[in-house]
Order: C-alpha cells, then sequence, then structure tokens
C-alpha cells in the first residue's frame, strides 16, 4: 500500500490536523507521537491483553494448586506430626504466587509478539523522537 | 540529534564521561565487593562455621540481612503498582530509581539464603522438579513460600522495570550516542515505533500489572515473616508479624529511595525535575509508615502482658534490659520516634535532613529485624542453652559485600538508563513546570 506521512512539531497542530479526519478515519494507516496523547478517536481492534492475563493466571493457579496436590498426596505424601497430606489452604499460597506469575508473562508475552508484527512502514519514515507523525492512505488528499 | 534532548541533564548523563566523584563511589564499591566476596569464599572454603551462630542462636545477621534487602525492595513496586493505580503523578520522577533500586536489593537479598545453605551448588534442591533422590519439598513450609514468592516479585519486579524502558529505549536508540549503544538500544527497544496502537497496548499492560503487582508486594513481605510467625518461638509467634512487616519494608523501602533519589538529584543536576515537593510527599509516606510501625511496637508491648504469657514477658524484659538493649532503644528512637519530627513542615522539606533521617531509618529497620531474630532466639525455652550471638567479621565483610553489589549496580546502571524517564516526562510537563 502507498502512503504519505504528516510530520508535526508541536502537539497543538498535530491535533488540530487530526480533527480533520473525524469523518474519514479509514484513510489513516497509523499516528505516532512521541509520549501518549488524547486522541479525538481510537484506532485498532479491541486489545486482547486482559483476556490472556485471564487465561494466563487461572492456568497458573490450577496447574499449581493440582501439582502441589499430586506431589503431597500421590507422588510423595509426607507425614509432618499426623497431619493430613492434603492440606488445601496451605497450597494457596504458592497458587497464588504462581497465578500472578504466569498472569504477567503471559500478557509481557502477548505484548512483546503484537510488537514485533508492527515495524515495516516506519523504518521508511524520517521523523525525529520529539515529532508527531500520521500517516495517510497516499491517494488521499 | 535534537538539540534540546541533547541537552537535558537527564541525558547528558548517558553521553558525559563518568566524573571523578563517581569515579570514587565506583572503587569504592568495587572494595566492598572483593571484601564481600573474599568472605563467601571463607564461608564456603570453611563453612558456616567462620560465622557467629551456635545452636541457640542459628539464624542471625543472614536472615537479618535478608529480610532488611527485601524490606528496602518494597518501595520500588510500592511506587510504581500501588502510586500508579492512586493516579499520584509525583511518582513520575521517582519511579525509574526506586524499581532499579527493588531489583538490585532483591539479587543482594538473594545471596544470603544461598550462602547459609552451605552448599551453594546444590540451591535448586529448593526448587520443585522430578529427581534421581525421590524427594519432593515440602509445600507447607514457609521457607518454601519464600522460594516462590521472592523468585515472583524479582521476575514481575523486572519485567515492570524493562516495560518502563521501551519507550525510553526507543528514544535513546535514535539519539544515536555511539555505534554500540544505539544497536543496544536497539534491541532492547523491541520495536517500539510510538505508535499510538502501541501506546494503548502498553498503558493497558501496565495498568494490569500494577493491579497484580500490589497485592503481590502485599503478599511477599507477609509470607517473609511467616519464616518467623508460624514459629513456637516467644516474640515471633505473632499474628500482627504480616501487616507489622509489610509496613516496616515499605517504610525502610522509602527511606533507601530518598537517599538515592536525593543524591541522584546532587550528581546528575537534576533539580528541575526532582523538587522539593516530590521529597516532602515521599517523607509524608515516610511519617505514616513509621506511625503504623510505632502502633505494631506498642502493640507487642501491650500483648506480652496482656497475655499474661510468662515466655513473652520475660522476652520483653530481656529485650529492653539484654544483651541487645541498644539495638532495642535504636529501634524504637529512630523507626519511631525520630520520623515523628517529619510533622514539622519546615523539617520535611529539608534536604539534610532527609538524607539523616533516611540513614537512621536504615539502621533502625536494620537493628529491628536484628533484634527480631536473635534476641528470641539466644534465651529459649531451655536456660541451659541460652547464649549469646556476636557476629564475625566474615558475616559483616559479606553484608558489606551486597551493599558494594547495591551501590556500584545503581552506579553503572545510571550510566545506560536514563534515571527519569523522558517518555513519561513529556506526558506531564504541565506538572513539572507548577513544581518549578
Amino acid at each position: 500500500m502507498k502512503y504519505k506521512t504528516l510530520i508535526f512539531d508541536t502537539e497543538d497542530d498535530f491535533l488540530q490536523e487530526l480533527h480533520k479526519y473525524d469523518e474519514d478515519r479509514s484513510v489513516i494507516i497509523d499516528i505516532f507521537c512521541p509520549y501518549p496523547v488524547d486522541l479525538p478517536f481510537t484506532l485498532g481492534s479491541k486489545s486482547n491483553i486482559p483476556l490472556t492475563g485471564l487465561i494466563g493466571g487461572l492456568s497458573g493457579f490450577i496447574l499449581a494448586l493440582f501439582f502441589q496436590i499430586w506431589i503431597s498426596t500421590y507422588l510423595y505424601p509426607m507425614n509432618f506430626g499426623g497431619k493430613p497430606f492434603l492440606t488445601m489452604p496451605t497450597y494457596m499460597i504458592v497458587s497464588f504466587e504462581c497465578a500472578i506469575l504466569c498472569a504477567v508473562l503471559t500478557m509481557v508475552t502477548v505484548f512483546l509478539v503484537k510488537n514485533k508484527n508492527r515495524t515495516g512502514r516506519l523504518k521508511k519514515s524520517n521523523f525525529s523522537n520529539d515529532q508527531f507523525a500520521i500517516m495517510l492512505k497516499s491517494n488521499h488528499e | 540529534m535534537n538539540k534540546s534532548i541533547s541537552q537535558n541533564n537527564i541525558i547528558k548523563s548517558l553521553v558525559e564521561k563518568p566524573s571523578f566523584k563517581w569515579w570514587i563511589a565506583f572503587v569504592a564499591s568495587l572494595v566492598l565487593i572483593c571484601w564481600g566476596i573474599y568472605c563467601m569464599w571463607q564461608t564456603t572454603k570453611f563453612g558456616i562455621g567462620k560465622w557467629g551462630l551456635n545452636n541457640t542462636v542459628g539464624w542471625g545477621m543472614a536472615i537479618t540481612n535478608f529480610v532488611w534487602w527485601i524490606g528496602i525492595g518494597h518501595a520500588g513496586t510500592f511506587i510504581s503498582a500501588i502510586l500508579l493505580l492512586f493516579r499520584q503523578k509525583w511518582r513520575i520522577t521517582i519511579n525509574r530509581a526506586a524499581e532499579t533500586m527493588t531489583i538490585l536489593a532483591i539479587v543482594c537479598a538473594a545471596v544470603f539464603p544461598l550462602i547459609h545453605m552451605g552448599r551453594i551448588a546444590l540451591f535448586f534442591y529448593t526448587f520443585p522438579y522430578p529427581n534421581a533422590r525421590n524427594l519432593w519439598v515440602n509445600f507447607n513450609s514457609p521457607l518454601l513460600w519464600d522460594v516462590f514468592a521472592i523468585s515472583t516479585y524479582l521476575i514481575v519486579s523486572f519485567l515492570f522495570w524493562y516495560l518502563g524502558l521501551i519507550p525510553d529505549f526507543a528514544l535513546l536508540k535514535r539519539l544515536r550516542l555511539s555505534k554500540w549503544k544505539s544497536k543496544l538500544y536497539a534491541f532492547l527497544s523491541k520495536n517500539w515505533t510510538g505508535s499510538v496502537r502501541q501506546w494503548k497496548q502498553y498503558h493497558q499492560l501496565i495498568f494490569f500489572i500494577a493491579c497484580l503487582a500490589t497485592p503481590l508486594v502485599i503478599s511477599v513481605h507477609s509470607i517473609v515473616s511467616m519464616d518467623f510467625a508460624t514459629s513456637v518461638i516467644p516474640g515471633w509467634h505473632s499474628s500482627i508479624f504480616p501487616p507489622y512487616f509489610v509496613a516496616g519494608a515499605i517504610f525502610s523501602g522509602f527511606a533507601m529511595v530518598q537517599l538515592l533519589v536525593i543524591l541522584s538529584r546532587k550528581v546528575l543536576a537534576l533539580n528541575d525535575y526532582i523538587s522539593v515537593n516530590h521529597v516532602e510527599s515521599m517523607n509524608k509516606i515516610i511519617l505514616a509508615m513509621g506511625s503504623m510501625v510505632g502502633m505494631a511496637y506498642l502493640i507487642e508491648v501491650f500483648i506480652a502482658f496482656y497475655s499474661g504469657n510468662e515466655y513473652e514477658i520475660h522476652l520483653l524484659k530481656q529485650r529492653v534490659s539484654g544483651n541487645y538493649s541498644l539495638l532495642f532503644l535504636a529501634m524504637w528512637i529512630f523507626n519511631f520516634l525520630l520520623p515523628q519530627l517529619l510533622w514539622i513542615k519546615k523539617l520535611r522539606r529539608n534536604f539534610a535532613f532527609t538524607i539523616v533521617l533516611s540513614l537512621c531509618i536504615s539502621f533502625g529497620m536494620w537493628a529491628e529485624r536484628f533484634v527480631i531474630v536473635v534476641t528470641s532466639l539466644q534465651q529459649d525455652y531451655l536456660p541451659s542453652a541460652w547464649t549469646i550471638y556476636k557476629p564475625t567479621i566474615t558475616e559483616y565483610g559479606i553484608f558489606a559485600g551486597t551493599i558494594g553489589i547495591f551501590c556500584g549496580m545503581y552506579l553503572l546502571i545510571m550510566r545506560f538508563i536514563p534515571i527519569i524517564s523522558p517518555s513519561e516526562l513529556n506526558l506531564h510537563k504541565e506538572f513539572n513546570k507548577i513544581d518549578e
């Protein structure tokens, strides 16, 4: 796809230009900012980071819980002063830690993988690290 | 390179050669590291006998230092996660220093249990994995919970720190500081382009990690406190320990952040970014936490008498008038009474006073952990076993070594990453104008 890039030095100019596309957002390929800015509209589909975090966290919790139950009751049951082999309250702590670890690792992995797929066009663009840019389809006037 | 950015003091520290003061501090850290390594080598060669431990006091300086370092590591995630969720904008100038401190403090903390094991090469026995010994770890033990909690805390803190750096790495990459640095920053920026789609995902990710890291901060030091609280030793067997330890951890962590932030401000000339308002805000948290710690001290005294338990009463009397009464006094003065001076606004906004107070709190919190660990053990239920524990030079050396690792690594990191996030500063530039 052919495209052109509009470059701005100030946030005000950039936002002013952006408002022109309120009606027809389909011409915008991407927008670049040196820092996050409150835009008049959003780009891209809904993020799946929360869902992956939930799946990762639940998986971590369930796996850790069953792992402990399996070891303590079946694989290597140990007798500590006559206490029962299955002591669920104590398993919660390791399960909780594993849930947080897996949730964070899953979300970070998804984020980094998505970043990897989003390079491309910007490499050819030439704007500085404190400028704003709007990338448009080139047939748009 | 953009001129306005290159003249910025935050970036200058990455471009210019290190100053003479930096070299002095770095060489001093190296000396401490060398001493620490020598003492670690002595311990691994001759065994734990090089330490002052005995049959009665089986836990001494090692666990004291471990708890102290882990506590210091708490302020970083507290500032990053909890203050982020509370939308406290003043955190942006100190969060990088605090997060860096967290990671280094956890690494320093990990040194002590590893060495205390005696056979460091077998540390992996603490992880549950199928093995030829046919032995599994004990999931009912708080020491195993520590392994999970601290490993998780280290990984999550590291990822939080690294994610915060990604937009800054992208910025540094485009500054073209030098060939190898540009390549390194390009690799570390992980294809960051500054696209609004990326910013959206990024903020969502940071928010959710902050939500998860908040209970993690509470859980980690609660679990550390259970190392003591689940035993039946007087002074340890107490249900107040988890909140008491968490408050103490955040308290000591903030004291260390104050030191690092004020020194960074001085060395890197960051007066425009780190203002007296930031120091005052942190002092307010120190005051709140110090009061909570003081409340826990008072409750301990009350419960000892209210319970009528003779062992608890004996322990309290022993702490007040025994061999370690000076440390007990130090912990009351430095952790509870001295921070009360922060009710005075003038002192809250005074840099010199804040540095002195932070040093006193750091020592006071170390003294508190030493008192908790040693006084409870040295006079147990069997009077014929009562003894005195005196740390040896080897133990002091290992502790000094970890301080060297902490300072040396912090100095090195200051040369490679911006100690205040430029991308976050842009976001809040209006706020900084108000501060000036």
